[in-house]
């Protein structure tokens, strides 16, 4: 419990918790592993919870053909993912495939909105760090859509 | 003073209460901008929070050697220019007036209280806020498919 407590507190989403909430996260956290080019999650499917990377390497992969993804991100640990689909309550818009073999803590999307519930500090810093993630994940998605563009109109 | 009504049309509003809402109205500045008219410039401080209130803004950006390219076009009910003041990092887009439009707006100093002084009101916010950038990122993504699909063509 204290070694993923540690882990959790280095878990941008999570590292501004006081003590008592990173607990209460680390006790409803779930421990899991997935071999080399093992699916995660699967794009399209609905989210039922949120990742962090413990180990390895995670690639967030965008079908692009039936047979061919892009990779968006690649995630290593302390690294979160799946939490866009946890937060609008969608389906995943990306695959995430592990790159090696990973070890993770995954939080049911339930467990997440527990915590939320249970004081409005957690609620806030959790939100904060939300944005801080997915605000700095746009931005890099939108450098690869200007690459992308950059290479048709050439 | 910006009528409650027009606050609450906006996506990041529609759950606020009246009391809550006042707070947003006290602080919150209009203005209307012609077409074509830079409202902010890519790369520069982001010192605002947009609302649309009516009208539509375009979010454009430079890409190397073919020059400036719409990424997305915003509407009524939208908002814009949250990135900066969440990350005080610079804009990552310009955004320009498409025909006539009615802006609302927070200073830094402003949407800072807001987000400072009550949780609930503030959690309210950082809430739609993410669910909107949840939903940019989804586009997004969903545009590098497409834009890959043409490349390929």
């Amino acid at each position: 419990m204290e070694e993923r407590t540690e882990i959790l507190a280095r878990c941008e989403l999570f590292s501004t918790l006081p003590r008592k909430g990173l607990e209460m996260v680390a006790s409803r956290c779930v421990p899991g592993e997935a071999k080399k080019g093992a699916s995660v999650v699967v794009e399209g499917k609905p989210a039922d919870g949120l990742y962090i990377v413990v180990r390895g390497k995670v690639d967030y992969i965008k079908k692009v053909e039936e047979k061919r993804g892009l990779v968006l991100f690649r995630w290593g640990p302390g690294d979160v993912f799946a939490l866009n689909a946890v937060m609008d309550d969608k389906e995943h818009y990306v695959s995430a495939v592990a790159a090696t073999a990973v070890k993770f803590l995954k939080l049911a999307a339930a467990d997440l909105r527990a915590v939320c519930a249970a004081d409005p500090l957690y609620e806030h810093r959790i939100l904060r760090q939300t944005l801080l993630i997915e605000s700095n994940r746009l931005r890099q998605i939108t450098v690869r859509l200007r690459e992308f563009l950059a290479k048709i109109i050439k | 003073m910006i009528a409650r009504e027009e606050l609450r049309k906006n996506r990041l509003f529609g759950e606020f209460s009246d009391e809550e809402l006042d707070m947003v109205r006290v602080a919150a500045d209009e203005g209307a901008y012609e077409d074509g008219r830079l409202i902010i410039a890519e790369g520069s401080p982001g010192e605002r929070l947009y609302l649309i209130a009516s009208g539509k803004c375009s979010v454009t950006t430079e890409i190397s050697g073919a020059g400036t390219e719409e990424i997305r076009l915003l509407e009524e009910g939208d908002f814009f220019g949250e990135m900066s003041l969440i990350e005080s990092a610079p804009v990552s887009a310009s955004v320009y007036a498409r025909g006539r439009c009615r802006l609302l707006w927070l200073e830094r100093k402003a949407f800072d209280r807001l987000i400072a002084e009550d949780m609930p009101v503030a959690n309210k916010l950082l809430r739609a806020i993410v669910l909107a950038f949840c939903e940019r990122v989804r586009v997004t993504a969903a545009k590098i498919e497409g834009y890959y699909k043409m490349g390929k063509l």
